[in-house]
């Protein structure tokens, strides 16, 4: 199982980040995009289907692990700015960072119990979001 | 450059466009005039392949339009809109580089290059926006934001422009700049330009050719002068006109005279 979610999730991260300049134009409206150049059909097929995946497969693998999808893609577009260029793969390698984290804090802040990582998770996410929140 | 034969747009029943012929060529300015759902709006996005023709063909340099890939007609066609869509917070210099984007190697993902960058600043120069690069697009006034939208249609390098009723924000000395814009890139780069508008006036100063539309057909072709006649106008528009000569260009000047003053 395990080497499959990492094959989808290499191959998905990977080809959404070879549409960001697509998905930047998309982000102005889908006239301008079209206009520009843009193949507005494929790309948001394209962009469904591997989101689609990328969640559904990383569910599958480790269970609903909250708040890492809702609040890292937030920090790094309001860190790195809104170029899906540098935002999408930092949100990648941000949620992994996150993830670990708080796995880690979870196997160990109780050792030799264990947390869920969900409860970690949302302990950071949670707050985070609601300032996230406030501030849009 | 683009050529349109018997285009017929349909939209379920109604027919928008029906057996239009035209064809754009370098240097010059067509002018699309026309009562409101006269299908002028509907021809002009034919022309780029956003909407798709129910029958005519459209020939871009003597290819096939549909057979064209997305990339190509945009290194070859540029937009004016009304309006930008403007969904998500941009600066103005990465507005204007969206324009680059038929052009780059990497679409996919990768930097624009010197050339892309050089090419902004000539047209930021161009359309007087250079002091307002890094500011964000929904901070400008109205008349801006259309200069943006303009710079960003020449930042293509496209040489057919298509402008859709692109000074309609705009106050009397921004028109005249805007279609000034359109009027250099015709007549240094040999670009060729269509526009819609509703002022009749404009068109007949920057236009070379006028194409008047009524309830989907051109009912009438022809230079400024030939076009803009009185008993055409008010057939078309319904309305009591004048029509005299421009004080400065000597070309035909229109004038709407409402029912209340027929008797004077």
């Amino acid at each position: 199982m395990l080497p499959v979610t990492i094959a989808i999730a290499i191959a998905g991260a990977l080809t959404l980040t070879l549409n960001a300049r697509s998905l930047n134009l998309l982000m102005l409206g889908e006239r301008d995009a079209f206009d520009l150049g843009v193949e507005v059909g494929r790309v948001r097929v394209v962009v469904f289907l591997v989101a689609s995946l990328l969640v559904g497969s990383s569910v599958a693998a480790s269970g609903s692990v909250g708040y890492v999808g809702l609040v890292v893609p937030h920090l790094a577009r309001l860190s790195l700015g809104s170029d899906n260029r540098i935002s999408i793969p930092a949100a990648a390698l941000g949620g992994a960072v996150f993830v670990i984290v708080a796995d880690t804090l979870a196997r160990t802040v109780i050792a030799p119990r264990e947390l869920p990582v969900g409860a970690i998770t949302a302990l950071i996410g949670a707050p985070l979001f609601i300032y996230l929140l406030k501030r849009a | 450059m683009l050529d349109a034969r018997d285009l017929t747009i349909a939209y379920d029943d109604r027919i928008a466009v029906a057996d239009v012929t035209l064809s754009l060529k370098p240097g010059e300015i067509t002018a699309i005039i026309g009562p409101n759902g006269a299908g002028k709006s509907t021809l002009l996005k034919s022309l780029n392949g956003q909407v798709r023709p129910s029958s005519g063909t459209i020939l871009l340099d003597g290819q096939p339009l549909e057979r064209l890939n997305r990339r190509s007609i945009s290194r070859r066609i540029a937009v004016v809109a009304q309006e930008a869509e403007l969904r998500f917070p941009v600066t103005v210099i990465e507005f204007v580089l969206g324009g680059r984007f038929a052009w780059a190697t990497n679409a996919g993902w990768g930097w624009e290059t010197e050339h892309d960058l050089q090419i902004a600043g000539a047209v930021l120069r161009e359309t007087e926006l250079s002091e307002l690069s890094g500011r964000l697009m929904n901070e400008l006034s109205g008349g801006e934001r259309q200069r943006a939208l303009m710079a960003r249609a020449l930042a293509t390098e496209a040489p057919i422009l298509l402008l859709d009723e692109p000074t309609a924000n705009l106050d009397l000395s921004h028109q005249a700049t805007l279609l000034t814009l359109v009027r250099n890139r015709c007549d240094h780069n040999e670009a060729a330009a269509l526009v819609v508008t509703h002022d009749i006036n404009l068109a007949a100063q920057f236009a070379d050719n006028l194409i008047l539309m009524k309830q989907g057909r051109a009912v009438h072709t022809g230079t400024p002068e030939q076009v803009l006649q009185p008993q055409i106008l008010q057939d078309v528009f319904e309305v009591t006109v004048l029509v005299d000569a421009h004080p400065v260009t000597g070309g035909p000047r229109v004038t709407p005279v409402h029912d209340t003053y027929r008797h004077l």
